[in-house]
């Protein structure tokens, strides 16, 4: 496989594999670091791609691997990492501007679950992965994974009603 | 779409039943129709996986290295033209020691001579220019014939033996 054929196997999802990897780790700088390592990794395996029926499963597995491999490794060193986006301001400035401050809500929440939950939220409602698909990345059976969606975005909808409704209606 | 409609799939989908197409759905209602008001929250959540979809990554990929064979075809040639020359230089050197006596005697007078001139051309060496430092060093090299002279009569002694 060359250069070209590469690329057009895996432009489609980059940005998937990016958008997972910064749902676990939050971070954008690790996020970006994690999704280089995938492409890396997807780019020296580029013999094996035939085998694999679709590539794409491949790298998400790959990308949930390494992410949840990164957030042991954080946890055995107990070294917390807070979330800061070291990000260029006079852009998020904007865009804290435009974007309704609920939405950062939904994504505070979100990044609240557990990581399995967060994973199959983001997979299934961003991402749009069939179930049989997130089965296969996660290596869980497609009832275990309905449960967990479930779950995930009920506590989501409980703590929107709750924050949206907080100062208006009493609980 | 009706209410009740949207209302019994927010239902499936809190239940994780709903199908990719049954969601498409939803979250095209959401971001698009005006919301009743006790359906605002799901606005925000479906509004937000819509949004977060766009972000992408930035950084190139990292499929660049299919000229490195290039590269490894420089570094041989280098290495060749450097053991070339290393070998080119030691086996000269065997060469002088072969040389007769009078030819070694001329070989050193001519690298003396050249010695000398070089000596003329530093002093005669401002920080100017290269032009300028080389009109200046054959200037004085006329005052100092001398040591043309020198210069010719070793290389003469070469071209007579040879």
């Amino acid at each position: 496989m060359n250069e070209t054929e590469y690329l057009k196997i895996v432009s489609p999802f980059k940005d998937k594999i990016f958008r997972v990897a910064k749902r676990l780790l939050v971070s954008t700088e690790e996020a970006e670091d994690a999704t280089q390592e995938v492409l890396l990794k997807l780019w020296n395996h580029r013999q094996k791609f035939k085998d694999y029926n679709s590539p794409e499963a491949f790298a998400m597995t790959m990308t949930k691997n390494w992410c949840f491999d990164r957030i042991k490794s954080k946890q055995a060193q107990n070294l917390k990492i807070v979330h800061n986006n070291y990000e260029d301001h006079s852009q998020s400035l904007q865009k804290s501007i435009e974007v309704n401050d609920s939405l950062r809500w939904v994504e505070k929440h979100m990044e609240a679950l557990p990581a399995k939950q967060k994973l199959i939220l983001q997979l299934r409602d961003i991402e749009h992965y069939e179930f049989n698909e997130i089965a296969k990345v996660l290596d869980m059976t497609e009832a275990t994974i309905r449960v967990s969606l479930s779950r995930a975005r009920k506590t989501i909808r409980e703590k929107l009603t709750k924050t949206h409704n907080y100062g208006i209606k009493k609980h | 779409m009706e209410l009740k409609n949207i209302e019994s799939l927010l239902e499936k989908y809190e239940e994780g039943q709903t199908s990719l197409q049954e969601e498409a759905q939803l979250k095209h209602y959401f971001t698009t129709e005006t919301v009743a008001p006790h359906l605002e929250v799901y606005r925000s959540l479906f509004t937000y996986f819509v949004s977060d979809k766009q972000l992408s990554y930035q950084r190139p990929l990292p499929a660049t290295r299919h000229n490195s064979n290039k590269y490894r075809w420089f570094a041989s040639a280098a290495v060749v033209t450097i053991m070339f020359t290393a070998f080119m230089t030691l086996t000269s050197k065997d060469e002088f020691i072969k040389l007769s006596n009078e030819e070694q005697f001329a070989y050193n007078e001519t690298l003396k001579a050249f010695d000398l001139i070089s000596n003329q051309m530093h002093k005669g060496a401002t920080p100017l220019n290269a032009l300028n430092m080389i009109s200046t060093s054959f200037e004085k090299g006329q005052q100092n014939v001398v040591f043309l002279e020198e210069f010719n009569n070793s290389t003469n002694k070469i071209f007579n033996i040879k």
